[in-house]
């Protein structure tokens, strides 16, 4: 153990009435009862305490699992404290930062783990795909001579850095390079399990689309397995990751028929029981928006689902509660001014009601529940265009997790 | 302090560090899991059972709170919370610190997790040194060892020294 403790005595400063032994606080007590009770932010300035302090902060993966038990247990009253958002900045430089909020001014916190380092010449993309309990993973495409592009995905853990590749999955039968994943905490058997599922885009003749396959990643075992496929083989998932919450993930999807009409869903993937079930949410006629952009989110305790009503620049917002089964819906219609192109909500900020929402892939701004009013935030330094995603901080290790419960 | 109804009004004495003794009716003291697992073993409730590493005023607070959680049914969980936080309002960093020693000593778990999660919130927003100061850490790196730690953490910074 590097840490010392200083020998000199205590002042008192309380009740001055008797002489009292002031116990000093043994250096084990600190770390195992007190110092995991803090939310990340300050965790990853103690770091800078002593030696003892960092090793276990950034490396110990009980000190991980303690930190993220708790951080859970607090009710999340706001998104910048056990909660954050992440910018990510794919095109040019490959950089990601914080949202943060201080005398409710917005600004960007650049994150300095990024484990990419910047080559300008090189054809390779990043993207983030998944992410859940403080893990990011990160999907490299790279572009070679002949055009054809290979698919790489790490883990990284953006705030102690720690990054792990991920083996390529055994060669499925992937129709396409495209993929959407989730990734997600399966309790039955103490994991976190990527899923990637291959999209067949192609249209074959008769307009029906190929059966999507689907592998799934064991961050304990550490390896690939192909699962059962894709519920319909006329179903198309949407290319945005897939959310987790109450223990299944969820994508929206859609299908076809001879009308200009496509139904949507929200497909769920259990992660105990790796099953599909599939609820319908709205069939949309193409034709009378300038764009048809469904999706789904996690905001607060409820899942939503938005998609364009037929006023232009504004969106249906339907909260659900899955977990009573009474598909019961809240509708809002959020009216976005100025919006040019998807728009995407990605939070609730629960003390003050608000929906964050990413505007026309550039603009953040914020939809009030009670009134129905919005407002374009004034984000210092925010870049151009960005991927935007909600994030749970942990300490977890991607390399060395090997479940919670012990 | 107050005669109990129950059939089981056993009492015992505690011995604080100073010598001061405690005498503890038996639901209350069985808040504590040291405690109880004492007298489910051999140990007899007419002992005193000393606590060397606990002084008067921290034993006085801890029992406090185990008289206020054996009391109240756990129907009345609201009033326990306030009761929570009522109890470690004006407390001072040294009195939290005994009382999560005394807390982890006497396996009391509920006291525990209110007490060190109570220093954990005063420290959040506390810059490292200070925090070095509050723990009596010392400070083991090089000025270049904590210069590196401190850029990769560089995000954490903001408006700190």
């Amino acid at each position: 153990m590097g840490m010392v403790r200083k020998k000199e005595k205590r002042e008192g400063t309380s009740c001055g009435s008797e002489l009292m032994e002031k116990e000093e606080i043994p250096a084990e007590i600190i770390l195992e009862e007190i110092m995991w009770r803090l939310p990340v932010k300050p965790l990853a300035r103690f770091r800078s305490v002593c030696k003892t302090f960092n090793s276990t902060i950034s490396s110990d993966p009980k000190f991980a699992i303690l930190q993220l038990k708790n951080s859970s247990a607090i009710t999340t009253t706001t998104c910048f404290d056990r909660k954050r958002v992440m910018l990510w900045q794919c095109l040019d430089c490959s950089s990601a930062f914080f949202l943060e909020k201080k005398n409710s001014i917005f600004s960007i916190q650049k994150i300095n783990t990024s484990p990419i380092k910047v080559n300008k010449a090189s054809s390779s993309y990043y993207s983030i795909v998944a992410s859940c309990d403080g893990l990011v993973c990160l999907l490299q495409q790279i572009k070679n001579e002949v055009g054809s592009v290979s698919n790489s995905i790490m883990f990284w853990n953006p705030l102690t850095g720690e990054t792990k590749r991920v083996s390529d999955p055994p060669t499925f039968p992937c129709l396409t390079k495209w993929f959407t994943y989730g990734l997600g905490y399966d309790s039955s058997t103490d994991d976190y399990k990527l899923v990637q599922i291959n999209l067949g885009f192609e249209h074959n003749e008769i307009g029906l689309f190929q059966p999507n396959n689907v592998g799934v990643f064991s961050l304990r075992a550490n390896s690939w397995r192909q699962i059962q496929d894709f519920p319909s083989s006329n179903l198309i998932c949407s290319f945005r990751p897939g959310v987790f919450n109450n223990g299944a993930l969820r994508w929206t999807c859609f299908s076809k028929d001879n009308s200009p009409n496509y139904h949507y869903k929200i497909v769920s993937f259990c992660l105990e029981k790796e099953k599909y079930t599939l609820l319908d949410i709205t069939t949309i006629d193409f034709r009378l928006y300038n764009h048809y952009h469904v999706g789904i989110q996690v905001l607060g305790d409820k899942l939503a689902v938005y998609y364009p009503s037929n006023v232009n620049c504004s969106y249906h917002l339907l909260f659900t509660n899955l977990y009573d089964n009474s598909e019961s819906w809240t509708d809002h219609i959020v009216t976005i001014p100025n919006d040019t192109w998807f728009s995407t909500p990605l939070c609730l900020f629960e003390n003050v009601g608000e929906v964050l929402f990413q505007v026309s892939g550039g603009q953040l701004g914020v939809y009030r529940l009670k009134d129905g009013a919005f407002r374009y935030l004034n984000v210092l330094d925010l870049p151009e265009t960005f991927q935007a995603l909600t994030f749970s901080e942990s300490l977890i290790s991607p390399n060395t997790y090997k479940g919670t419960r012990n | 302090m107050a005669s109990s109804i129950e059939n089981n009004n056993e009492k015992l004495t505690l011995k604080s560090s100073d010598g001061e003794e405690f005498l503890v009716e038996k639901h209350v003291a069985l808040q504590s899991t040291l405690l109880q697992n004492m007298l489910d073993s051999d140990c007899s409730s007419a002992d005193v059972i000393p606590l060397p590493k606990i002084d008067a005023r921290t034993l006085a607070l801890v029992l406090g709170y185990c008289k206020k959680h054996a009391d109240a049914s756990s129907s009345k969980q609201g009033e326990l919370n306030s009761f929570d936080s009522e109890f470690l309002k004006d407390m001072d960093m040294g009195a939290l610190f005994n009382l999560v020693l005394a807390a982890n000593f006497m396996e009391i778990k509920g006291l525990l997790d209110i007490a060190a999660q109570k220093i954990a919130d005063t420290i959040k927003d506390k810059p490292h040194q200070e925090v070095r100061e509050i723990f009596h850490v010392e400070n083991d790196y090089t000025p270049e060892e904590e210069a590196a730690v401190r850029e990769e953490n560089r995000w954490a910074f903001e408006g700190f020294p």
